[in-house]
Parts: C-alpha cells; structure tokens; sequence
C-alpha cells in the first residue's frame, strides 16, 4: 500500500504490508535504527517516536497509519552536528546508563518540553510514565529533563 | 510479532465507514486509537481479515457542551479528556478516570470509543459512564440509535453495538447544582491495568445531604458493575450519617471479582471497599466546595 509521510524533514514514499508496524519501517525500510525496540508491547517506550506533534509509541502504530503524517525520530533531533539541547542536557546530567532506553526518552521529553508549561519534578516523572528505564537510572533522566528546561528557555528548539 | 495479515481501509468519512461495515461483517475490525487492538493483533489474540482505520474521521473528533449535555466524540483522545478545560469545568471526574489510563504516550493515541467499545473489564471508562449514566450514541448505514450505558456493557469484550455498527460519540448529562465526581483505582505499576476502581459522582441538595449517587466499579465483574443498592442507601445522606461499613458491603455484594494472576478475589474485594469510602468521600468534598454557579 503506498504510503506516503515526512521523516525529519525528508519526504518517504513506501509501499508498505498493512500488517507492518511504524517502528519496523522506520528501522528496516528507512534505516533509523536509533529507535529502538524493547519490549514491543506498547510497555517500555523505547520506539518513542514524535508523529504530527505528539509522543507515541511507534511499535503500536502500523506504517500506513503514518500515511499524510509528519514524524521526528531521535535523528532528527541534533542540526549540523550540533546536539539538540536534551541531548546535551542528558550527557551531562548521565542522563543514560546502558542507553537503551535513552532515544525514546529523549523524544519523550522532547514531546513535554514543547507544549509551553514549566514543568515541575512531579509533571516529569508524570510524563515520563510511559518510558522504562530498565537500568532504573531515574533520577538522572529526571535531572536532565529539568535541566533540558533550563537549557530551552527562550531557544525555540 | 507482527499481526496475521490483513487488508486496511481509511474511510474519510462516517458514512464511508459505515458502507464497509455492511459487508464481511465478521472479518472486519475498526480501528481507532490502536492501543489495544494493535496489542492483541500483535499477540495474534485477534487477526481481523480487515481493518477499517477511522482515525481519519475528523467528524468524531468534538468535545462540546450543548445545552446540559456534554457531548464527546468516539475519535477524542483520553489525552484530549485528561487536558479539557470543559471537562474541567464541567465533569471533572471524566478526566480524573482518563489521566490513569495507561501511560501519557498510550493516552496521545488512545480514543474514547476504543476504551468503551473494547469493553475490558479492566478499562477504566466504562464504570464511569454508568455513575453517570451515560446514553452512548451508535450508528449504521441504515440508522443512528442511543443505547444507555448500563444496557451497553454485556460482557468481557462484549457490547450491544452490532458489527455494522460504529460508536459515533458518547451523551454526558450535565445535572446543574453541586455535583462531584471522583475515580479511585488501585493498579500494580505505573501503566499498568486496572486491578480494581470505583467510579462515583454525587450531587447534593441544599442541605448537603446527596440528592443523587452514581457508583460504577471497574474490573470486578465480567462487565462494569453499577452498584445500585449503595447508591440509594447514601440517598439524604452526608458522611456524618451515611454507614460507611453498610455502603462497602453493598458495593461488595454487587461486585463479582475473579482470581487471576493480577490479584485474588478477595484482594479485589477488600480493595474495593477502601476504594469506595475513597471515592464517595471525595466526591462528596468536591460537590461540597463547588460553587453553584458553575455547570
């Protein structure tokens, strides 16, 4: 089925197995590995992936649902070379362990991040429910979170 | 894994929708937000020869007051629910029992209509809609119709909605006066299903006491419960009076939990009285310390 969608500013046209989930193209069709899959039952978060705004998870989505859609996936995030500041932040603030988790949580933030309110730690840990840490290096991800924050104030990302 | 294969459709609009439904019937699943059915395709729990993706039907996607109803299309989010500021302002316990849903990525997707019309015993929507009583709206090509929720729940995944049928959006009567609602639920971990919950909105009379109680329970039957009899008995109540012990029992003899792996009955059971004292407790609070200009 022809499928036709924006990844990280380039346009895609697949033809696609209507059976074949989001996360799956976007890995093997499209060669974004850096969206991962971990649990593939819509638990852990780490396929996070932006679609047309908003954090979700690309491994209970199918491909030809992203049809007319505009994605971000952890690739797009860094602009000629340069690290996207919640990239920054969760270097710096070890924000990782063994870093599997770490591309759905970065999108993850990045979906908080950009709706306008000044989160707090409570809203943080809230929002980022959905994404397992199974190293269980929390309260560095919370940090970088906060500290992405303070990084993004009056940068448009 | 991936699911059994299939054929997809996107109608781009209801009556589109509707047409494909009339034929193979049985093969056809709809597919709204995906959240679950995804899931259980991926499990191989359900392999549909087809699926119909409505997401595309923009029309279902409202959320409105008219007159003293509030009315929310099948296609809103249980993340549109959760942020709402007519919810807010109007039935506030629709997007408390919202924002425990899954996970905030989950709820991104996740629709109004797939949580009712999956019918989980374990979702968390339906036990609201009957405190509330709710009168859901259905359609197919030949006719649209309003079936209230307590006769819309027949099962574990089973609803009166036939297979040519679509859920188009859900009535929510808005009583006026000092109403307040509140959704208690105890779950293992974060994003994970509902072990139990009481669902109660309350509204009270110039007294104080409660003029009308709608109580609903998630997960303790094969269907969402209404626990009727407790509701009647805080009838001209206020906490001060009502029986608290008397009400638990009630909801607890209306309950009728199963053991699984999550929990034994009778964990639910104990649960569920907690949760019920909890619930009606707040709700009452809430429709105390509401301003009666509101609604």
């Amino acid at each position: 089925m022809k499928t036709r969608f924006i990844v990280n500013g380039d346009e895609v046209e697949l033809d696609l197995e209507p059976r074949r989930l989001l996360v799956d193209v976007l890995r093997e069709d499209l060669g974004l590995t850096g969206t991962h899959i971990g649990c593939d039952t819509t638990n852990c978060g780490a396929c996070t992936v932006i679609l047309n705004g908003k954090a979700v998870k690309s491994c209970t989505i199918l491909g030809v649902q992203a049809h007319g859609s505009s994605i971000l996936t952890i690739e797009g995030l860094s602009k000629e070379g340069e690290l996207h500041p919640i990239q920054r932040a969760f270097l710096e603030k070890h924000g990782l362990q063994c870093g599997f988790c770490t591309p759905g949580m970065v999108m993850t933030t990045y979906w908080l991040l950009s709706q306008g309110k000044k989160l707090g730690e409570e809203d943080v840990k809230k929002g980022l429910s959905g994404n397992l840490c199974r190293c269980t290096g929390y309260q560095g991800i919370v940090d970088a979170v906060m500290y992405a924050q303070e990084l993004m104030k009056g940068e448009s990302s | 894994m991936y699911p059994r294969p299939f054929t997809y459709f996107k109608p781009d609009t209801v009556d589109e929708a509707l047409e494909h439904l009339t034929d193979d019937t049985l093969g056809t699943k709809v597919l709204a937000g995906g959240q679950s059915l995804i899931p259980a395709m991926k499990h191989r729990f359900i392999s549909p020869r087809r699926v119909v993706d409505i997401t595309g039907l923009r029309e279902l996607d409202y959320l409105r007051k008219k007159g003293n109803i509030l009315e929310v299309g099948a296609l809103v989010t249980t993340g549109a629910l959760e942020n709402s500021d007519t919810v807010t302002s109007t039935l506030p316990i629709l997007g408390a029992a919202a924002s425990t849903i899954g996970d905030p990525l989950v709820r991104n997707m996740g629709t109004v209509g797939g949580n009712l019309c999956l019918a989980d015993p374990v979702n968390d929507l339906p036990a609201v809609m009957l405190a509330l009583e709710v009168r859901m709206v259905v359609a197919s090509a030949a006719e649209e119709r309003r079936i209230d929720a307590d006769k819309f729940f027949i099962g574990a995944f089973r609803t009166r909605l036939s297979p040519v049928e679509v859920l188009t959006g859900v009535e929510l009567p808005l009583r006026g006066g000092r109403c307040g609602g509140s959704y208690k639920k105890v779950r293992k971990a974060s994003g994970g299903f509902t072990i139990a919950g009481v669902a109660s909105q309350v509204a009270l009379g110039d007294d104080n006491s409660v003029t009308r109680c709608g109580l609903g329970l998630t997960g303790v039957g094969s269907r969402p419960i209404r626990a009727s009899e407790a509701e009647r008995e805080v009838l001209g109540k206020t906490p001060e009076s009502w029986e608290m012990d008397e009400v638990a029992d009630m909801v607890v003899a209306a309950s009728n939990p199963l053991s699984d792996k999550r929990a034994s009955a009778n964990y639910r059971r104990r649960v569920l009285r907690v949760l019920t004292r909890e619930a009606l407790e707040e709700s009452y609070e809430n429709a105390l310390h509401k301003e009666v200009s509101a609604v």
